[in-house]
């Protein structure tokens, strides 16, 4: 072994024969009640934000809808015949039976993963 | 909500997924299994109890606060060192606190094979003692960083990570800072004998 390596070896066994402190003994709980109080702060803030981003949403969207009708005017409906309503029909069938498939694919996944 | 499987259970990303996931009990496993190098690393650069328990606490409220950043770029072991090295070191910035400069030529000067030698010759406990006093005068900075590498057993590339030091500025510090030690070491030892 060389010197180098020697004076190495020697600190390197003086660092691994220096004890490790021990944690206080309330370190865990007091650092847990910590924790909880600041999941529960960042629970209200997320739902303070989503809260604030639907009123923003909703208001943005009545804006919108009142600059519409302040510039353009409110469309004429004209309710004569409608030949299409078959076709209406057969989309809004097709609509929720899409639904229904989507429910019931769900409700097999969350059967699924709920018994693992 | 999903069982432990046994091979994921003692590992991070596990952890951190479930308390991603909301389980903030899951926390309580990495308070566990970091906790005690956290407190000791605090405890040996700040070598205050009480401040030491504080700046750990610190350390673990910031790594839960943060955990959704923390990508997986390096391991969560890293990212803790990390966030537990800079909480430390800007606590003793704060505390402004006053380390012994040691004169560069005194360091180029001193001949390492002596202060190796004449250290062998002492007993075990001795210089255990000696390098605890030397290490108290260290700066906080080179004292986390010879403790990550001795008593941590990082790496240079997991130490350039923690400190955000180039590999090349780490390896030329650690190699100065054991030159260090031994000088303050040879040094405590010749004034013990005064």
């Amino acid at each position: 072994m060389n010197k180098e390596e020697e004076r190495e070896d020697i600190l390197k066994d003086l660092f691994n024969r220096m004890p490790r402190e021990e944690v206080p003994a309330d370190f865990r709980q007091e650092v847990m009640q910590q924790i909880y109080a600041e999941s529960v702060r960042i629970k209200k803030r997320n739902e303070r934000f989503g809260l604030l981003s639907v009123i923003a949403a909703s208001l943005l969207i009545l804006a919108l809808a009142a600059a519409s009708i302040i510039y353009l005017g409110l469309p004429e409906i004209e309710w004569t015949s409608l030949p299409s309503i078959p076709f209406y029909l057969y989309i809004g069938a097709l609509a929720l039976l899409l639904l229904l498939g989507d429910y019931k694919l769900r409700e097999s996944y969350k059967k699924k993963h709920s018994r693992l | 909500m999903r069982p432990f499987n046994r091979m994921e259970l003692y590992t991070d990303t596990y952890y951190i997924k479930r308390i991603q996931e909301g389980d903030t009990t899951a926390y309580t496993c990495i308070l566990d299994k970091y906790s005690r190098q956290i407190y000791s690393l605090a405890f040996k650069v700040v070598r205050n109890k009480e401040d030491a328990e504080e700046l750990a606490q610190d350390v673990f409220l910031k790594v839960f606060k943060h955990l959704n950043g923390f990508k997986g770029d390096s391991s969560f072991s890293t990212w803790i060192y990390r966030i537990a090295y800079n909480t430390v070191i800007s606590y003793t910035r704060k505390k402004k606190q006053e380390w012994l400069a040691i004169d560069e030529a005194m360091i180029a000067n001193v001949a390492e094979e002596e202060a190796a030698n004449a250290l062998g010759q002492t007993d075990s406990d001795r210089q255990m003692e000696l390098l605890d006093k030397a290490l108290a005068q260290l700066p906080p900075g080179e004292r986390a960083m010879i403790l990550f590498f001795y008593t941590e057993g990082k790496s240079i590339d997991e130490i350039a990570s923690i400190t955000a030091l180039s590999v090349s500025n780490v390896k030329t510090k650690l190699h100065r800072i054991r030159k260090k030690l031994f000088v303050l070491m040879k040094e405590t030892e010749r004034i013990g004998y005064e």
